[in-house]
């Protein structure tokens, strides 16, 4: 994304909106089973955690959006960041729908 | 006069060097075939081999399905049906669905990048006979009535020492852990490969759409394949040795097995649905003959779908009472996965509506495809509903579901790509007529077969079950449905009977191009690929530069011989491809096949507890591997002429080096696998703390934890010393090294003797054993550092390593730092956590 980049890291930086999307859902994954485990157990942290979670993702994936320029691999890294974004919101939406730690009740 | 002269003088060059090719590729005749490493004749044996599995599988699912034709049938007696439903999916999943599309990879990748071979041709060899000797031994486990019988997904506690107290399931987590190491082994070449051997020019946007999906493949099975293997490893330590990872009265947790396994299983359906839609997409540019719409779009999709599959792992344990909020996560990222999934769909649609489709066999195949494929991924839409997924879960429409998406998506491209790709390694083409009659009975099969799942499946009829009750409407759908599965398996026959009558693979002259396609496969090849390897300027080079197939067969091209005397690829740069340097390949040899035998036997032998002539066997593996490692780097020989002007190295090492490439994704491998252990030393932390040691105990000793560090340390600086003393000093350099893994091994030793001391045990409790696990762990990439530190140092000694010729040593620097960090990470986890959490 930058012209100063090798060919190499450039196509890596390609892969930046996917593995934003990797980092944010395993960090609320992470946040959510440790928070709701019976050693923590700290129930009203949860949607905090994960609320900030997403908004810093939303944010880190908007960042690079913005910056990356025209060139070869933007045609690459605009939409998977695109995706991305829409993956971390659906991933995020049951923070505003489900009370924290509840049993599924399978 | 001069110019005839000159031009007799340039064909007699070109003939010459082309009898040199033909030389210096020939294939070991008679059984000595059996010693050949070349991709293509690897490729044959691995597709053959692939094909083999499919159809015994496939005859297990006709028993299956002939057991439960009528209601309260006794045909299989309910232990012999729990091991024929256990095979049938292992097989399918393990020995034919990820073999076979690595098969087609090995076979048809070098072709289509321009490349004259993969860079490891004898890791792929021995990837390939440790699949194929290790599969064998395990399907007869069910000619012995020792097969397992736990179902493919082996959920302990069924699968326990308890429960399952024959060696069934020993024969699966041995036997299928060894057959995915030979999965990654083949990973590793296809990453290299394809990153590091294509065709000058053909930068990745350029790059054929199997080969891009080859690559995604590759990588997800880097990161997905660990997971299963680690679950393997502890499963088979609770059953060998009484370690209770999965004990809940000892604090383990047998969900944490569902957790790695389907972190492995869920992109494990991606892993075989993505090269599938790369051999889609070639078959379906030229058989609507244009350019595939939406070429990058695709690649994005590809790319997308690789990393959300592995945000899907929980969809399959949504009946397991996790937390709503976790559930709803992998729901989302479900939902999410469809849209990379729709757009490679569209696109497929919209190239078909875009150009004149030709309604060939391959074409019938890609049409099935997309229409059961399509039916597949709306049901898995379905069960990725939480609440729907709690009324059909374990039913026949999770059965019916997995089976549209696997056969639509993966067993239909594959025929296709039989029928459409036979041309370009097979003297006479497939029949179009059997073609057509099989992929009528495989399609009408399939319907009558899956579709009235989903309705048995709804009706409340358990996937598994050995016999059911005569309960109307059942008995009827049951045997409509085991009348559709005999339709599938005449269409295979048909397609049997069309292999033995008309493929007839060869290394030389197939029947080439008859569909007029537009990438490298269809150039004219030999053992050795094409007569040059040509520069590329687009993504269809054979329709958009006419002239380049005569300019190829007239040698124009890069390397129209052998500079060297030896077989030889260009390595190219990772996204432009511009020649980097002449890799030379190793040729024939018998050393993959024996290390793979002996690689076999260690693994079967450990399974019946034959511990010393196993050990023996793992030694001589090793031996084996060092043998015919002892040939590879080899003497640079300064620069050579690779034609057209383009001068290159004969050597490199360092990053630009094809083995750095390897050893890192080898890295990969091991760090994806440690980082499962981390999530397994947390997860059981979360269900059970209560097994944790108490804030006294934790803070004990804080000496030893730092005594280790303080060696790993001094094994790095010694490692990075002996990097700068090499090609100055043999003896200090092999005095550094020794000094670098001797502390690696004593910081090992140290950790070891400390937890044995504290009174800490393995078998006590999860934590003991998780503990121990990462010494485990620790040992398995420091004994590896050990052997081929000893091997760098034999090397050094018989002066076959200096300054320049290093790339060897850099394997043994590159995996120190490995070890050295994870043991840091190791020591910080299993000291450091508990004195936080305490």
């Amino acid at each position: 994304m930058t012209t100063r980049a090798t060919p190499t890291g450039t196509a890596l930086l390609a892969l930046i909106g996917p593995m934003i999307w990797a980092a944010h859902f395993f960090a609320v994954y992470l946040v959510e089973a440790v928070l709701c485990s019976p050693a923590v157990s700290a129930n009203s942290a949860v949607h905090v955690a994960g609320v900030g979670l997403t908004i810093g993702a939303l944010v880190a994936l908007l960042s690079v959006r913005r910056i990356s320029k025209q060139g070869a691999w933007t045609a690459f890294a605009r939409p998977l960041i695109d995706l991305s974004i829409v993956a971390v919101v659906l991933t995020a939406i049951p923070f505003v729908m489900i009370a924290s730690c509840a049993s599924s009740g399978a | 006069m001069i110019e005839t002269e000159k031009l007799r003088a340039d064909a007699d060059t070109i003939e010459r060097d082309r009898r040199a090719l033909e030389r210096i590729w020939k294939p070991p005749s008679g059984w000595r075939i059996l010693s050949a490493v070349n991709n293509t004749i690897v490729g044959y044996y691995y597709i053959g081999a692939a094909f083999l599995f499919f159809l015994l599988a496939g005859i297990l699912g006709l028993l299956i399905r002939a057991q439960l034709a009528v209601p309260s049938n006794s045909f299989l007696s309910p232990d012999t049906y729990n091991q024929i439903f256990t095979m049938h999916g292992t097989v399918m999943m393990f020995l034919f669905a990820v073999p076979a599309v690595e098969a087609m990879g090995i076979l048809m990748l070098p072709q289509m990048l321009g490349a004259r071979d993969l860079p490891f041709p004898r890791l792929g060899a021995f990837a390939f006979w440790a699949y194929f000797i290790g599969g064998l031994i395990f399907f007869s486990t069910l000619f012995f009535d020792l097969a397992p019988s736990g179902g493919w997904t082996m959920y302990p506690p069924l699968t326990s020492a308890q429960h399952s107290p024959d060696i069934g399931a020993d024969f699966w987590l041995l036997g299928i852990g060894f057959i995915e190491i030979s999965a990654i082994a083949g990973a590793i070449e296809i990453i290299v490969g394809v990153l590091r051997t294509r065709a000058p020019g053909m930068s990745l946007d350029k790059m054929p759409m199997f080969a891009w999906t080859m690559l995604i493949f590759a990588a997800m099975i880097v990161f997905a394949f660990p997971a299963v293997i680690l679950a393997t490893i502890m499963l088979e330590l609770e059953r060998a040795l009484g370690w209770p990872f999965f004990m809940t009265a000892k604090g383990g947790d047998s969900l944490l097995w569902q957790h790695l396994f389907w972190f492995f299983g869920h992109p494990e359906v991606y892993i075989i649905f993505l090269p599938a839609a790369g051999m889609v997409s070639m078959i379906v540019a030229t058989m609507a003959r244009t350019p595939l719409v939406a070429h990058n779009l695709i690649v994005v999709a590809l790319i997308a779908t690789g990393f959300f599959s592995f945000g899907l792992w929980v969809h399959h344990m949504f009946t397991t009472g996790l937390p709503a909020l976790s559930l709803s996560f992998f729901s989302a990222a479900s939902m999410a996965v469809a849209i990379p999934s729709g757009i490679q769909m569209f696109a497929w649609i919209a190239t078909i509506a875009s150009g004149r489709m030709r309604l060939a066999t391959p074409a019938l195949f890609v049409l099935g495809f997309l229409f059961i494929f399509t039916i597949g991924g709306l049901t898995g839409v379905m069960v990725a509903m939480v609440p729907f997924d709690w009324q059909a879960h374990d039913t026949y429409f999770v059965v019916a579901h997995l089976h549209y998406v696997l056969i639509g998506g993966m067993v239909f491209p594959l025929f296709a790509a039989f029928y459409y790709w036979a041309p370009a390694f097979s003297r006479r083409p497939l029949s179009e007529v059997l073609g057509r009659w099989a992929f009528g009975l495989m399609f009408v099969g399939v319907n009558v077969t899956f579709l009235p799942m989903h309705v048995l499946g709804l009706m409340g009829m358990p996937r598994r079950i050995y016999t059911y009750p005569e309960v109307a409407p059942w008995a009827t759908i049951n045997l409509i449905v085991t009348i559709g599965a005999f339709m599938i398996a005449v269409g295979v026959a048909v397609v049997l009977y069309d292999f033995l009558r008309n493929l007839r693979p060869t290394l030389t002259k197939p029947a080439g191009d008859v569909w007029n396609a537009g990438t490298l496969e269809w150039l004219p090849n030999e053992l050795y690929g094409s007569r040059s390897i040509p520069r590329i300027a687009t993504a269809y080079p054979l329709w958009d530069q006419p002239t380049l197939k005569a300019e190829v067969e007239a040698a124009q091209w890069y390397l129209p011989n052998a500079p060297t005397g030896t077989r030889e690829t260009i390595i190219t740069s990772p996204v432009e491809a511009e020649p980097q340097y002449l890799q030379r390949l190793s040729g024939p040899g018998w050393s993959p096949l024996a290390a793979a035998v002996f690689t076999a036997a260690f693994f079967m032998l450990l399974t019946v507890k034959y511990y010393t002539i196993a050990l023996t066997c793992g030694v001589l593996a090793i031996a084996l591997i060092l043998v015919w490692s002892w040939g590879n780097d080899p003497e640079p020989l300064g620069d050579v002429d690779i034609g057209r002007g383009v001068v290159v190295p004969s050597y490199a090492s360092g990053p630009v080096s094809h083995a750095w490439w390897a050893v890192v994704i080898f890295m990969l491998v091991a760090g994806s696998l440690y980082l499962a252990y981390v999530f397994s030393y947390l997860y059981i932390w979360t269900v059970a703390p209560q097994g944790w040691p108490t804030a006294a105990h934790a803070r004990a000793e804080p000496l030893r934890p730092a005594l280790a560090a303080g060696l790993l340390i001094l094994a790095a600086g010694s490692i990075t010393a002996a990097s700068r003393v090499l090609g100055r000093s043999s003896s200090g350099f092999s005095a550094l090294v020794l000094v670098g893994v001797s502390a690696l091994s004593a910081a090992l030793a140290i950790e070891i003797a400390g937890h044995w001391n504290s009174g800490l045990r393995p078998d006590a409790s999860a934590y003991g054993a998780l503990v121990y696990l990462a010494s485990l762990l620790q040992f398995e990439i420091v004994a590896a550092v050990v052997i081929i530190g000893l091997y760098v140092i034999a090397r050094s000694l018989a002066g076959r390593m200096n300054a320049e010729r290093r790339v060897t040593f850099e394997v043994l620097m590159l995996l120190s730092y490995y070890a050295i960090g994870q043991g840091l990470l190791g020591l910080a986890l299993v000291h450091g956590f508990p004195r936080a959490v305490s």
